[in-house]
């Protein structure tokens, strides 16, 4: 340990200046550590006034949606009773099915919200049912998605918080466990008249209302013929229903399918096509 | 008139080094006490609760016991050359300390299909606001005890 120095003569009164800007620096090393402090407790409080108040979710609904895609549409909802802002509230969804394969991902936000206001995000998923996508499925089989849902907001400045959280969607097929079987044809002058039987159940939380059309298409994709035929199925109840197609002596026999697509409310969408005889 | 500045030895009362050394005895009890274990002590209850520690108990230790010492060390060197560098040394070993924080600043509270994340990266950035200042007033009480020893000790421990 060094030695204790001797005071030097000095000005009667006033500290020299290295003095004084070594003591300046420690007074605001100690403002500084004090306003942390304060800082730091009071968004802590904000917090947890914020986790007391319950933020919650909506349920997630479905629709049919535009471009061969089905929509599920969801709200968040949280108050802000802190002190402070909440500021970058955003939720990002992934969709699963359970073989885990990615259907759709989603974001929503960002919100904000001053203390004692609401934040609301609304969310809209757009799962797309192409006969040729991911999601073809959710038109005709029942399944349990998983959505992993990721939120974050910033409490006051300094902590970011996240939440990320697996949620399991029961999800009803609107024609779930579709067939379209063909029955005997019968010779009908130039046609031959085949009785089709369509069954399904519409196990979505929606009616099935609007027009089934049908095709019938050889491999060179030009339909040997068409036609269509209204459909009106409550929620929850299944359908099953002959209708007779006249299809022309001239529509080859092999490789030729029956294309099913549901219209309703101005969106068309694609059912999996069946084996036609 | 003119009033001008007298220029005299000014009185100081520094405490004899057994006295220091008491002093920075008791301020060693108090730093183990709230920077090891009171810290030691929450990170042991929230593992209790199956909540993971973003430090290990060891360097949260070792770091506290350093500061600590540091603590102790400065305040019995402050009559003497020695009280700017370790001073400086000591924010030193507080910046690396927050360092060692600030490289994965996040808490992580598992709970049952749910996992919250709590970022802490911009505390850390304001905390080493502290250290830095600190640094900054051990390397000014360097440069002024090499140019002009003992000039502080009459504010330091006055008559």
């Amino acid at each position: 340990m060094p030695a204790v120095d001797a005071a030097p003569s000095v000005n009667v009164g006033r500290p020299p200046g290295a003095y004084r800007l070594a003591r300046a620096l420690r007074r605001a090393a100690t403002v500084a550590i004090v306003l942390i402090v304060v800082l730091v407790a009071t968004e802590a409080y904000s917090a947890v006034r914020l986790a007391s108040s319950s933020p919650h979710s909506g349920n997630l609904v479905a629709s049919f949606g535009p471009n061969d895609t089905m929509l599920l549409t969801g709200s968040f909802y949280l108050t802000n009773s802190g002190l402070y802002p909440l500021s970058g509230l955003t939720i990002a969804f992934q969709v699963r099915n359970a073989t885990g394969t990615l259907i759709a991902t989603g974001t929503a936000g960002p919100a904000s919200a001053a203390p004692g206001q609401n934040a609301s995000i609304a969310a809209v998923l757009r799962l797309p049912v192409d006969p040729n996508g991911p999601g073809a499925s959710l038109l005709t089989v029942d399944q349990t998605l998983v959505v992993d849902v990721a939120g974050n907001v910033t409490v006051g400045y300094l902590f970011p918080v996240g939440v990320a959280a697996d949620m399991n969607q029961s999800w009803g097929a609107p024609f779930a466990n579709l067939t379209a079987t063909p029955g005997t044809p019968v010779p009908a002058g130039a046609d031959v008249d085949v009785p089709v039987t369509v069954t399904f159940s519409d196990d979505a939380s929606f009616a099935d209302v609007g027009t089934l059309a049908y095709a019938v298409v050889p491999p060179s994709g030009t339909p040997c013929t068409n036609g269509s035929w209204a459909i009106d199925v409550p929620a929850g109840s299944p359908y099953d229903q002959t209708q007779t197609v006249a299809v022309p002596t001239s529509c080859p026999t092999t490789g030729t399918v029956l294309t099913l697509a549901y219209t309703t409310d101005g969106v068309t969408m694609a059912l999996p096509p069946e084996a036609f005889p | 008139m003119t009033a001008t500045a007298t220029s005299r030895p000014l009185a100081s009362a520094v405490p004899s080094l057994p006295w220091r050394v008491a002093g920075a005895c008791a301020l060693l009890l108090v730093g183990l006490l709230v920077l090891v274990y009171v810290p030691e002590a929450v990170l042991r209850m929230l593992a209790a609760h199956s909540i993971p520690s973003p430090l290990p108990v060891a360097t949260l230790a070792a770091a506290g016991v350093a500061v600590a010492v540091l603590w102790a060390l400065r305040y019995v060197s402050k009559p003497t050359r020695a009280y700017g560098p370790l001073t400086m040394l000591l924010a030193a070993v507080e910046i690396g300390y927050l360092l060692l924080l600030y490289a994965d600043a996040t808490f992580r509270l598992p709970v049952p299909n749910v996992t919250i994340s709590i970022g802490y990266a911009r505390l850390v950035e304001l905390l080493l606001i502290v250290p830095a200042l600190t640094l900054a007033a051990g390397l000014v009480t360097t440069i002024e005890d090499v140019r002009s020893p003992g000039e502080r000790l009459p504010f330091d421990y006055p008559a």
